[in-house]
């Protein structure tokens, strides 16, 4: 649910900063892409994740780290390419 | 990324505890030892921001509501068969036909696809399409007596045809051959002089070669032929006389 608390302004700059978010999801590989939404959106803990996608734990964390880091590539090239 | 060793930890190594760190669930040393690698190797510290970072940027996304019928239709798609809401949670009230409705449909659920149907209906069809060829028909089978009583019935019945069917050709056979054995002694002249005049010159084993190679064309051997005898010197009016009478 949206923050009412927050200005429309504030609120319109955290959708359009999701909105990104979600395109560089997007754009990731699906291995990275599956590993970093089980652990950060579904909140499932690393054994969990290994069995669910049939990989050692130590890969998904591997993976998990990769995703981490190639998202947060995407979107500083985005934040520049905007600005 | 360089493998080199910093602080006592190689960069393998920190990329390893990298997650660990940012949940923050490393011990005091471990922690330590991370830190100080982080410090020390400008490639490790920009790969922790970058991480650091996205983990930010993900935890910082709404939750979203899933559809209200996602499960329903990825289960759908997959495996071809929805677990009916309604079956999973019966309430205490329901009747036993229901309950039993909802552990059979339960138990069949696997079986209960389009796949599984497609299956059983080509079995089928394979199955009564054999059964027509072999002669088999649900008719015959409905009329069949499956208790003790009725199959020893049915054997001693079988076999009573079987001899019979044996006894009937035997006698058929035994006729043949007094008939046989009648015409040639009324006409045995006849048949010396139709012999062709072995040549003098044969020797006994070529005799009885010859005898043995012939053995099919011996007049004693039963004859299954149902064409009627005609006597090879019987002249046309004797022949035409026979049909008139």
């Amino acid at each position: 649910m949206p923050d009412q608390s927050a200005s429309p302004e504030e609120r319109v700059q955290s959708q359009q900063a999701q909105k990104m978010v979600h395109e560089a999801l997007q754009k990731l590989s699906p291995e990275l892409r599956e590993a970093v939404i089980l652990r950060d959106l579904q909140d499932m803990d690393y054994k969990e994740i290994a069995v669910v996608l049939r990989i050692p734990e130590g890969t998904v964390k591997s993976r998990i780290n990769r995703g981490r880091t190639e998202l947060a590539r995407l979107l500083q090239r985005n934040y520049r390419q905007v600005n | 990324m360089q493998d080199q060793t910093k602080s006592g930890m190689q960069c393998a190594e920190f990329e390893a505890l990298l997650a660990e760190a940012l949940d923050a669930t490393l011990p005091g040393t471990t922690m330590a030892a991370f830190e100080a690698h982080q410090k020390e190797c400008e490639a490790c510290a920009a790969m922790y921001v970058q991480a650091a970072t996205g983990m930010h940027w993900l935890k910082g996304l709404e939750d979203i509501e899933p559809p209200k019928h996602l499960v329903h239709n990825i289960l759908a798609q997959t495996i071809g068969s929805v677990p009916e809401a309604g079956t999973q949670t019966l309430p205490v009230s329901a009747s036993w036909l229901e309950k039993l409705k909802a552990r059979a449909a339960s138990v069949f659920a696997p079986v209960m696809t389009p796949r599984f149907a497609m299956s059983f209906g080509m079995a089928f069809f394979s199955i009564t399409m054999l059964a027509n060829v072999a002669g088999v028909h649900a008719n015959d089978l409905r009329h069949l007596d499956l208790s003790a009583r009725g199959l020893q019935k049915t054997y001693y019945s079988t076999e009573a045809r079987v001899v019979r069917y044996y006894e009937n050709i035997r006698l058929v056979y035994e006729i043949e051959s007094r008939v046989r054995d009648l015409r040639r002694a009324a006409t045995p002249e006849k048949q010396e002089e139709n012999t062709p005049k072995s040549p003098s010159k044969k020797t006994g084993s070529q005799e009885q070669e010859h005898k043995y190679q012939n053995y099919s064309r011996d007049v004693t051997q039963p004859v299954l032929a149902s064409f009627p005898v005609v006597d090879e010197q019987e002249t046309p009016q004797a022949r035409l006389n026979r049909r008139t009478a």
